[in-house]
């Protein structure tokens, strides 16, 4: 909604309101909150903790960090390219509401990045060998997180290149569906549901700001899926394949996203009571509503909580850990130690 | 601001939820229109109508939170609150 009409931009455009609201309430300042409601609580929380706890709150945590990381890098050299595409419409007003959205992707990071800093102590850390996000922290390698982050990469940067419809499709779907929309809402899940045994406030305040913020690149995400099914529909040649293309991306990261609830709920014995099954039913609503709601797309969810639940009977905890090893070695060379 | 089908209860009597606005636009100098519909915006249910898009404040798991208040309607009036100090 807006009350002002301009001249080169359209202000009764989606995406200007996105914009304006980004300004408006996605420019919250991390640094602000924790000096509002400081560190000292949740210090104090998390040194009470048992280590099994800590490592399971630590798991969510690098898995959000290597995630804010890889959204921001890749909203700021793709994102912005992706919506100048002759395809789309709107075309300014997207590339506006896109600088606010790399912001707001990087402002979790610093978020992420500070209290992991001054609460937490330590994690698996191979940060000096990270400056394009070339060492993620291990577990989240191993667990096959890593692998949507890559494909997030990939569908991005092929799609600021070609500027073609399907391959913009795949970009946003794994970029906002499958990241933004399952990943990420899965672990705003986590958070919430931990917090009866670790009611972390600060943390608990971030990731309710982080979630806000997220919810506006859902929407954006979403209403750019239905703008090229829109025109696939209306029977579009250029357009064609992109429902298909929506669902093939689905199906290609919902393996490592089953091994993302697994390494952060059963592959520590769970302490917080997550739970592996409540990530499984919501992540299948979440599927539900974005697939079938949203964009039509007649997708059977049951068939992705299903392959979650296959995913799962078949990780072996025993090659997660061979995994890590050999990751932690590799990092080891690159250093040169 | 309606309780999504997927998502955490409305505890909160729309009295209530009325006057945490009304509070809220008083303290922060501010219409409560423009309180509304910045929380409304912030409950960001928009093109998923079932299960919302922001999940920490209205989706289920909002259920299980120990930290905020017991209505999404009330937590999000208090980010809000909270967005304008910081």
């Amino acid at each position: 909604m807006t009350r002002y009409r301009g001249n080169r931009l359209n202000t009764e455009s989606l995406w200007y309101g996105l914009y304006n609201k980004s300004i408006e309430l996605g420019m919250w300042n991390p640094e602000a909150l924790m000096d509002e409601i400081g560190f000292e609580e949740d210090k104090e929380i998390w040194q009470n903790l048992d280590d099994k706890e800590k490592e399971q709150v630590r798991r969510i945590l690098v898995a959000f960090l290597d995630g804010e990381f890889e959204v921001g890098d890749d909203a700021v050299h793709h994102l912005q390219t992706i919506m100048d595409a002759p395809c789309l419409e709107d075309n300014e007003m997207k590339q506006m509401y896109m600088t606010s959205f790399a912001l707001t992707e990087h402002k979790h990071t610093q978020f992420l990045d500070i209290y992991i800093e001054n609460v937490m102590d330590g994690f698996d850390d191979y940060t000096d060998l990270n400056p394009r996000g070339e060492a993620r922290v291990p577990i989240v390698e191993a667990t096959g997180v890593g692998e949507v982050y890559e494909h997030q990469g990939r569908l991005t940067a092929k799609a600021s290149e070609t500027h073609d419809p399907v391959d913009i499709a795949r970009a946003a779907a794994c970029y906002h569906l499958d990241v933004e929309g399952i990943l990420a809402r899965t672990g705003f899940f986590a958070i919430n549901k931990m917090s009866a045994n670790a009611p972390l406030p600060l943390l608990n305040r971030g990731f309710k700001f982080i979630s806000t913020d997220e919810g506006r690149h859902l929407t954006h995400g979403v209403r750019l899926l239905q703008e090229l099914l829109e025109k696939e529909r209306n029977g579009e040649p250029e357009y064609q394949g992109v429902g298909d293309a929506i669902v093939e991306v689905l199906n290609e990261d919902t393996p490592p996203m089953a091994e993302f609830a697994y390494m952060i709920t059963d592959s520590v014995d769970d302490p917080l009571d997550v739970g592996f099954s409540n990530l499984l039913m919501r992540g299948g609503e979440f599927v539900d509503g974005m697939y079938n709601e949203s964009l039509d797309l007649d997708y059977d969810s049951m068939e992705y909580v299903e392959r979650i639940r296959h995913r799962y009977q078949d990780i072996d905890d025993s090659e997660i850990q061979a995994d890590l090893e050999k990751l932690r070695e590799e990092y080891q060379v690159k250093r040169g130690a | 601001m309606d309780e999504l089908d997927r998502g955490a209860e409305f505890t909160a009597s729309e009295e209530e939820v009325e006057e945490a606005l009304e509070e809220a636009a008083e303290d922060l100098g501010q219409p409560v229109e423009k309180v509304r519909e910045n929380v409304e915006s912030m409950l960001g249910r928009d093109d998923d109508p079932s299960t919302g898009f922001n999940e920490s404040v209205t989706g289920e798991s909002f259920e299980h939170d120990e930290v905020g208040e017991d209505d999404p309607r009330l937590e999000a009036i208090e980010l809000y609150r909270l967005r304008q100090r910081i």
